[in-house]
């Protein structure tokens, strides 16, 4: 067994995190986390912001916990993603258009 | 390695891009129209819907308990701190709309009832932090200056509001209660915890004072303007001109200034010396208010003053050392004091930060506790108490 990650998850990482379609990808995941703590109403135990102790369940604490995280990534990171997801395509289109134009100005 | 290395190049730019056209346009989905928050002369619709919450709590014993419970589990003071709070809303409340008086006056009662009963069974170490425990109060006998305060505080917006003849001896008494054991400091100010004295509760207790002055006759004006003189000497933090928190009760100062407890005593000042109190406000305002990408917020401490992150804090935000109960609080004095500005851009942090849910009519903020949440009602329709103090008229 290699001690390197596998290749799919790699090249994740490597390339398609960053990446227009990797852009999309994680804010696509962000949402979906989001709408479903938003669903199974983790929104309740969000007192954790105020220092108040939720209710005494296990759960309550670590659920408020995370909504209030993906709450702020919903609304913080998710449509800075998306909207950054056009121009990045854009650039590195124009970026790989100066790129072969160079080359074949060179060759 | 060189297409990593342009993709990043690439993707933060694009992400600097997004990032300057979204985050400024954010707090402009979250700013309000303050009128269904403020209203003119009833309470605002918002405000009904917030209060609403609150008499639910106290109309439904389950849910009392359970809210009670909740707050009692992270801090006893918040239990004590949210009837003050719900009370003054509901009074205010009462003087806007005189249609339903009779209703928020039976829930005043109530909690008035409940919260003397509380005190007779338990003392007042009830309503305290457990450390009230671990030592004697420097005044003896036991008493708080915290709970004298704040119950006083409630006795007399009830009896401005509507006249209740068993409250007027309950007021008198702890007036003079109060006052005696402020005298005997030499900052004028009585212990909340042993031989700990905090601004705010002696400025809670100051503004219960000027109103029993109103509704009973009596002229404590003389203390009221020693106190002043007296906090301006000796109570003030050197670098920032802003009153310390907290003091032994020979006037050692322990805490410096904290947004948690200078914007609610600039509000209450306002009925002792409006002048000290205008002073106050504009340095908390200079020195605590903070503005970023159109929401408003408060700071904790100054920047020439750093406390400890504690229960009164809050989680304290790091980088903007933004503090939920001092912004809270700040959007009382921000009513207080007129300053429509701050109190919309803190409006917009309420909604984008405090998570309301509505549901059945009634408005809480999931981020928010109840004690957070009568301090947020209060904001929307405070006025008309003070007012009828500055115009020296009992009901």
């Amino acid at each position: 067994m290699s001690g390197k990650p596998p290749q799919g998850w790699r090249a994740l990482v490597r390339f398609q995190l960053v990446s227009p379609r990797g852009f999309l990808i994680t804010a696509a995941t962000l949402a979906v986390v989001f709408a479903v703590l938003h669903l199974v109403g983790a929104r309740e135990h969000a007192s954790v912001l105020c220092g108040q102790i939720p209710e005494a369940s296990a759960l309550a604490v670590p659920l408020g916990v995370a909504y209030v995280f993906f709450y702020v990534a919903f609304a913080l990171v998710v449509p800075v993603l998306v909207l950054a997801a056009g121009p990045f395509a854009l650039l590195q289109r124009a970026f790989d258009r100066a790129r072969s134009r160079a080359q074949n100005g060179t060759s | 390695m060189r297409d990593l290395f342009r993709r990043l190049l690439l993707g933060s730019l694009a992400l600097a891009l997004a990032a300057a056209v979204w985050l400024p346009t954010l707090s402009l989905l979250f700013h309000r129209d303050p009128v269904p928050y403020l209203g003119t002369g009833e309470a605002a619709p918002r405000a009904r819907a917030m209060a609403l919450r609150h008499v639910r709590m106290w109309t439904d014993p389950a849910l009392r308990e359970r809210e009670i419970a909740a707050m009692r589990r992270s801090n006893a003071e918040w239990d004590f701190m949210g009837r003050t709070f719900l009370v003054l809303g509901l009074a205010e409340m009462a003087l806007r709309d005189p249609d339903a008086q009779d209703d928020h006056l039976a829930v005043i009662d109530a909690i008035l009832d409940e919260t003397l009963r509380l005190e007779r069974k338990h003392g007042h170490v009830h309503f305290l932090m457990p450390y009230a425990r671990g030592r004697p109060f420097v005044v003896r006998p036991t008493r708080s200056l915290f709970v004298d305060g704040e119950i006083a505080l409630m006795l007399a917006a009830r009896r401005l509001v509507a006249e209740k003849p068993p409250y007027k001896p309950l007021l008198g008494e702890r007036v003079r209660i109060m006052v005696e054991r402020m005298q005997r400091s030499p900052v004028l100010c009585a212990e909340s915890y042993p031989d700990e004295c905090w601004t705010f509760c002696n400025a809670v207790a100051l503004a219960a004072i000027r109103l029993a002055d109103v509704l009973d006759g009596s002229d404590h004006a003389p203390f009221l303007t020693q106190w002043v003189a007296t906090a301006k000497a000796k109570l003030v933090h050197q670098e920032t001109g802003l009153l310390v928190s907290s003091f032994t009760q020979r006037g050692a100062t322990m805490d410096g200034p904290e947004g948690t407890s200078l914007w609610l005593v600039a509000h209450c000042l306002t009925l002792i010396d409006p002048d000290f109190a205008a002073d106050q406000y504009a340095r908390a305002r200079r020195e605590l208010g903070r503005h970023v990408l159109g929401f408003g917020y408060s700071r904790e401490w100054p920047r020439s003053w750093r406390g400890p992150m504690d229960i009164d804090s809050g989680p304290v935000v790091p980088v903007l050392e933004a503090s939920a109960s001092a912004s809270g609080l700040a959007m009382v004095a921000a009513r207080s004091f007129g300053d429509t500005e701050y109190f919309g851009a803190l409006l917009a942090s309420l909604e984008f930060a405090g998570l309301p849910i509505e549901r059945d009519g009634a408005r809480r903020y999931a981020a928010s506790n109840a004690v957070g949440d009568a301090v947020v009602l209060y904001a929307m329709v405070l006025g008309p108490l003070w007012e009828k103090a500055w115009e020296g008229r009992a009901p």
